[in-house]
């Protein structure tokens, strides 16, 4: 029989799943990911975390009590470093994240929480995974040939992200083992170019932020993520800030938002995230100080908490999307490359 | 230049110091109070933790007497106090205040050590001369709340105790030589050396673990400190900033300085989280080998690397038979909340050490509470 290996379907897996589910099928292993997140999921994420948690932490609490039962081993990566700087690192929770699993749930399986720090040495991502096979009684050539198969399809799931396809969707149809059907290039009917911008564990969960891909498609809105954004634009981003933020996430989203308001011009920037989420407070503000710079570009706060009714975000997004629309159609008559002349005109006269 | 800096419990006596040795003038801003946390709290963004709230308040007050430069100290993170100051910065501006900042940081000293030569006639060697001089003020002035916190419990005549703890905080306040720093602590050895005491074994300990800004700013913890001490209880508190700046700032003392918090910490976080998570679990555990009765972790609502040590704590607690209880501190005015529970603590505290049994210390005896 073959071993059981989980990964739960949260917080990096949106963004790295695709390499750990070929890298551990190639070595022989079944993968089992737990489903899309569920009421389900949230209640028992809600149980088991403690209280203080945000709640991407929780919902992470509750994918792993979903598979823990279902699988032999458990695979939580501690994630440290991803980028060869090193001096970006994750949120203090990211860092502590095994260990936050193993003190509060009970009846656990054998963990597998090997850090992933890719900084300071050679081949970091070819260690990292050896010790991890070495976990898993595998060696040798096998393992290096598992990395290879494990770095292109990440690499085309990147592709797929690139393209705007959700990455929820991505994984299950990558599980489903088919290649993924571009949507064809027809002449879309949106008229206003939207950012949603946030942690790939937010933008992408649709239980969790009320459908809003799928919300927002329908309004006609053409949705741009920070997945979308060429690496090395974004990585240009990175010298506008006074100091690089400490979190890889986060200087993503940031570096991503600078990129829409210079470079890739939107008509506004929605910024998705979470209740109690600790470095998405500085980059909030960041953020929104950023927006009014640039021309006073349009920016609204989606918090996601763990409410599960739909109609607040609903009504918040149809909102800040009609006025989008409003102030598109008024920009035009006037003058349409200077906006921030026309609002502060308003602001005299109204 | 006017040089001002936020507050953080009784660092500001040091720094000041620092400033009049070099001759730069600096401005003190007011204990952080009701009117710091609301001035903070309505340019600090959503959700951000009560450090930042106050050190914000602190800094506008600060711009309001009329300082024209601000002091922090920067950092790499990952807990959010690194970039405090570069988020401050912005806020301000946009606020409309015009200031420049000395920011203590990887990267920020030469261009801090200018602006000061700039504009006063500071050396380099008067400038080494403050720091270290002020640096052991500091170390002398942390000794003496530690003897204060630990001590008074143990002391048979509280109020000459009291009396002898404000005299010596009002001399060091005036100290402007080295060696009378030595003769000091001396004199305070001396004192408690031959101060009459109760017995060790009737003296309750509680133990404080957490956020350095929370435990060291008294406004920011609701003077939990003076709570416990009124109320008899011995308090233990191995985090100052004396103990904690020289690993963060000397590469060549962290590496064996983390090492020794992980053995610490071992089965129950087994990674740096950031800021002050680790030292908290590693803390919690030291405080076993003190006999302390119990432990309280005190963090501000929402600090990240808490929450990690918190979740460590609950399963320390059930394991290892430490009562510890987790208090997150936000920005609440009143204090009776925090007191009720405080205060059911040391009651079931002092009950399982009156009669449970020697869980965490040998010999039990009546408790003079």
């Amino acid at each position: 029989m073959r071993t059981k290996i989980g990964i739960p379907r949260a917080l990096f897996s949106y963004l790295y799943f695709p390499f750990w589910y070929t890298f551990f099928s190639k070595l022989g292993l079944e993968v089992i990911i737990s489903s899309s997140t569920s009421k389900q999921s949230l209640d028992f994420g809600v149980k088991e975390a403690v209280n203080d948690a945000c709640l991407p932490i929780k919902l992470y609490h509750g994918h792993v009590v979903e598979l823990k039962d279902k699988v032999d081993v458990l695979f939580l990566p501690r994630l440290v470093n991803v980028k060869g700087s090193g001096k970006e690192t994750f949120c203090p929770k990211f860092l502590g994240l095994p260990d936050m699993i193993r003190n509060s749930i009970a009846g656990l399986p054998e963990i597998i929480d090997e850090n992933i720090e890719l900084v300071h040495d050679i081949f970091p991502l070819n260690k990292a995974c050896h010790k991890i096979a070495r976990r898993l009684d595998k060696s040798g050539f096998v393992v290096w040939r598992a990395i290879n198969s494990g770095k292109k399809s990440q690499q085309a799931f990147l592709k797929h992200l690139a393209q705007g396809i959700s990455a929820d969707r991505a994984i299950d149809m990558m599980i489903a083992g088919k290649t993924l059907q571009l949507p064809e290039e027809k002449p879309s009917s949106a008229d206003i170019s939207l950012a949603v911008l946030g942690y790939p564990y937010l933008v992408y969960d649709s239980f969790i932020n009320a459908d809003l891909f799928a919300r927002m498609q329908e309004m006609g809105v053409n949705l741009q993520t920070v997945e979308m954004v060429p690496p090395q634009c974004l990585k240009k981003q990175g010298k506008h800030l006074v100091k690089n933020l400490f979190w890889h996430f986060s200087n993503r989203t940031v570096r991503a938002n600078l990129f829409y308001l210079t470079e890739h011009k939107v008509d506004g920037i929605v910024h998705v995230t979470a209740f109690g989420c600790g470095p998405d407070t500085m980059v909030n503000k960041l953020m929104e100080l950023e927006a009014k710079d640039y021309e006073r570009t349009p920016f609204m706060t989606l918090s996601l908490d763990e409410h599960t009714g739909e109609a607040g975000v609903a009504t918040r997004v149809e909102a800040f999307v009609d006025m989008l629309r409003l102030r598109k159609n008024k920009g035009h008559v006037k003058n349409m490359n200077n906006w921030g002349n026309i609002w502060r005109d308003r602001d005299i006269w109204v | 230049m006017l040089v001002s800096f936020p507050h953080m419990g009784e660092l500001y006596l040091a720094v000041e110091k620092m400033c009049n040795l070099m001759a730069i003038p600096c401005v003190v801003p007011a204990r952080p109070g009701p009117t710091t946390l609301k001035k903070g709290s309505e340019l600090a963004p959503e959700g951000s933790c009560l450090p930042f709230c106050l050190i914000l308040g602190n800094m506008q007050e600060a711009l309001e007497l009329g300082a024209d430069t601000l002091m922090m100290l920067g950092g790499r993170g990952p807990c959010r106090f690194g970039y405090f100051i570069y988020l401050a910065e912005k806020i301000l501006k946009e606020a409309g205040y015009d200031f420049q900042t000395l920011i203590i940081d990887r990267g920020h000293i030469y261009q801090s050590y200018r602006t000061i030569r700039n504009n006063t006639d500071a050396s380099w060697s008067r400038l080494i001369r403050a720091v270290s001089f002020s640096w052991r003020l500091l170390a002398c002035e942390e000794f003496l709340r530690k003897i204060k916190r630990e001590g008074r419990a143990y002391a048979v005549d509280k109020k000459g105790f009291d009396e002898a703890m404000l005299y010596w905080e009002e001399k060091i306040k005036g100290i402007s030589d080295e060696r009378e720093i030595q003769r000091i602590e001396q004199e305070i050895f001396k004192y408690v050396g031959e101060m009459a005491r109760h017995p060790e074994e009737r003296i309750l300990k509680i133990g404080l673990v957490g956020d350095i800004y929370t435990l060291l700013e008294p406004y920011a913890n609701h003077g939990i400190e003076e709570f416990l001490m009124e109320r008899g209880v011995s308090v233990y508190k191995e985090i100052s900033v004396v103990n904690w700046l020289p690993n963060a700032l000397f590469p060549w003392r962290k590496g064996r300085y983390r090492e020794t918090l992980l053995q610490q910490a071992f089965p129950y976080l087994k990674n740096h989280v950031g800021g002050f998570g680790l030292e908290s679990v590693a803390g919690a555990r030291r405080m076993r080998e003190l006999s302390v009765d119990g432990v309280l972790q005190l963090f501000p609502l929402g600090c990240m690397p808490e929450i990690v040590a918190h979740s460590a704590l609950n399963r320390m607690c059930v394991q290892e038979g430490i009562p510890i209880m987790s208090m997150a501190l936000d920005g609440h005015q009143s204090a009776t909340g925090l007191e009720t529970r405080l205060e059911a603590f040391l009651d079931m505290v002092n009950s399982k050490h009156k009669y449970a049994g020697p869980c965490l210390r040998n010999k039990v005896s009546s408790c003079i509470m």
